[in-house]
């Protein structure tokens, strides 16, 4: 691929910390396989400046990223591009006033083009520090989504060493150790040029760590420069923490939701349908009270693809925005892929009517996937996305019976059956072992 | 284009392209159009023309300015510079953007527009490299610096 399909500048300004402590260059970079942890001891929250992980060790990306030569964990974007969804990359590049569509130009004429070219003379170093941050809080959560992971929910962690999936739960959070909150703290409100703050769980509303780093940036008197982004599960309330947002710059606020139909309860487990509508009325008022941007956040998987229209529906309705992280790909048996051939022609064609049906001024592609002028564009465009998705993917069918396993361990453990929430997919599930 | 190397060695350049078009009820007005103090055109504006400066540095700072001048006004016939475009780079700014342009003229009317009514001068400045510039005008969201 050419230089201006690859490069991203996201290595200059941008770094996450994952829950458990350790640190990484991207927010969309992809785990090279499924039982890949993300635990690093060497980059470390416990063992190394977030300052000295950035400036150092993550050198060598930049010099990559200028060589025309990603890390292979950059995959994720560019198969989200190839499939018309907008990728981490495009955003990033935004951020330092770069389109794809118009590369040379726009990148010749970002404020960063100095810092670019002071790492191309230095190995990938950089005098800056970071301005977006992704903090991974936690697994801590109430919820045990289908797709999920013990190092992401602690009550799948839970249930997963019940049911002999895993022989111990995840170490504990790094935020709840108190000298590394408050090591990391010290260096975030050291940083003069922090523009924004992602956080995300586990649930963050019920994660302490949450609050604790609110009140510390408000503390330091940086609060006003600064937009938090934050996703919640739809399942809790707080007041306290909707009062510590408000004295921030901007809020992004981010609500989980795979369907407005009872599948969301069987993919969100323990989800209650009509709790998740009513907080999510709920958050909606609120930010429209406060100009909160907001986002509905999907994880589209097989089991729920085919009911994707009823959020697409809420969006449009309220004028919202729909995004997912990126094509799930982990668990593979979860990927929409797996469908068979005639279910996907069967959804592609009803997200297609869909889309006939919702007409939009058809511009350039939504790269500020929160400009709320663009909202329902952007709906439109993520629903066009899922329909190149299920017209192009490799079938992947061969994985079904993988996902009746799990399924059944699953409900085995939970008492419930997918066949109540998805009858439509009663025979193929029963051809593979259901 | 393999690597930032060889995005630096190439040197692209912008483009203006204004097409003004006369209203000569009252005689034709005079126009002067420069753009980086280089004349697009100076005289007097009888017929529609298009006008367009090629091969500005991308990065430097741009002014281009409209001078209308020696209109005589009258309450029944009209002389003014009608701007039917106006582009950089194949970007439009008529109808949609005119509020990104000062209008200074004799008449102190300061409403954005694309219709040279008063004698005065239409300009818009970009201080910085213009794609930086269009991303904060019009509303493209951060821009990290």
């Amino acid at each position: 691929m050419s230089f201006e399909n690859t490069f991203c500048p996201s290595p200059w300004f941008h770094m996450r910390i994952n829950n458990s402590g350790s640190y990484e260059y991207c927010r969309w970079q992809a785990k090279s396989g499924s039982t890949e942890t993300r635990i690093n001891f060497d980059h470390n929250i416990r063992s190394q400046s977030p300052l000295q992980y950035f400036r150092q060790v993550m050198s060598p990306i930049r010099e990559a990223m200028l060589q025309g030569t990603p890390p292979s964990a950059c995959s994720d974007c560019y198969v989200m591009e190839q499939h018309h969804k907008t990728s981490g990359r495009q955003r990033q590049l935004l951020k330092v006033g770069v389109q794809t569509s118009n590369f040379a130009k726009t990148m010749l004429s970002s404020p960063m083009l100095p810092d670019f070219k002071h790492s191309e003379n230095s190995q990938g170093s950089t005098e800056r520090t970071v301005s977006d941050w992704q903090i991974d809080l936690g697994n801590f959560c109430n919820s045990a989504c289908v797709f999920c992971n013990p190092e992401s929910s602690s009550r799948i962690a839970t249930e997963f060493k019940r049911m002999g999936l895993i022989d111990q739960v995840p170490a504990a959070n790094w935020c709840e150790d108190p000298e590394s909150l408050a090591r990391f703290v010290s260096d975030l409100t050291q940083c003069q040029s922090i523009r924004y703050l992602h956080f995300i769980g586990g649930e963050t509303l019920i994660t302490p760590g949450f609050v604790k780093i609110l009140e510390a940036v408000i503390a330091a008197g940086l609060a006003q420069d600064i937009t938090v982004g934050f996703t919640t599960n739809l399942t809790v309330w707080d007041d306290h923490v909707i009062d510590l947002l408000t004295q921030f710059h901007q809020v992004n606020l981010g609500m989980s939701v795979e369907a407005l139909d009872p599948v969301n309860d069987y993919v969100r487990w323990p989800g209650v349908l009509s709790t998740t509508r009513e907080l999510l009325d709920r958050w909606v008022a609120v930010a429209q009270a406060h100009n909160w941007m907001t986002q509905l956040r999907i994880t589209p998987t097989c089991l729920t693809i085919h009911r994707l229209t009823t959020v697409y529906d809420y969006a449009w309705q309220h004028n919202l925005a729909v995004e997912s992280c990126n094509f799930l790909t982990d668990p593979e048996f979860l990927r929409i892929s797996v469908l068979p051939q005639s279910q996907r022609d069967i959804i592609r064609d009803q997200l297609q009517t869909w889309i006939d049906h919702h007409p939009v001024h058809s511009g350039s592609q939504v790269i500020n996937t929160r400009d709320p002028h663009r909202a329902r564009e952007q709906i439109v465009q993520d629903a066009a996305s899922y329909v190149h998705l299920l017209t192009h993917v490799e079938d992947e069918s061969h994985r079904l019976p993988d996902l009746v396993n799990y399924l059944k361990r699953l409900e085995a453990s939970r008492g419930n059956s997918v066949l109540d929430y998805v009858p439509e997919y009663e025979s193929f599930l029963r051809s593979a072992g259901l | 284009m393999n690597r930032f190397s060889d995005l630096l060695v190439s040197k692209p350049c912008i483009t203006v392209d204004i097409t003004v078009r006369p209203i000569t009820h009252n005689g034709a007005p005079d126009l002067l159009v420069e753009v980086n103090q280089r004349v697009l055109f100076s005289g007097v504006l009888d017929q529609p023309a298009t006008l367009t400066a090629t091969e500005l540095d991308l990065p430097e700072p741009l002014l281009i300015k409209l001078t209308m001048s020696n209109k005589n006004y009258s309450a029944d016939l009209e002389t003014a510079v009608v701007i039917e475009s106006f582009k950089i780079d194949d970007f439009e700014f008529v109808p949609d953007h005119t509020h990104l342009f000062e209008y200074d003229n004799d008449h102190s009317n300061t409403q954005p527009t694309s219709y040279l009514g008063f004698n005065g001068v239409w300009s818009l400045s970009i201080p910085e490299p213009f794609y930086r510039w269009l991303h904060r005008a019009t509303g493209q969201g951060w821009l990290i610096d």
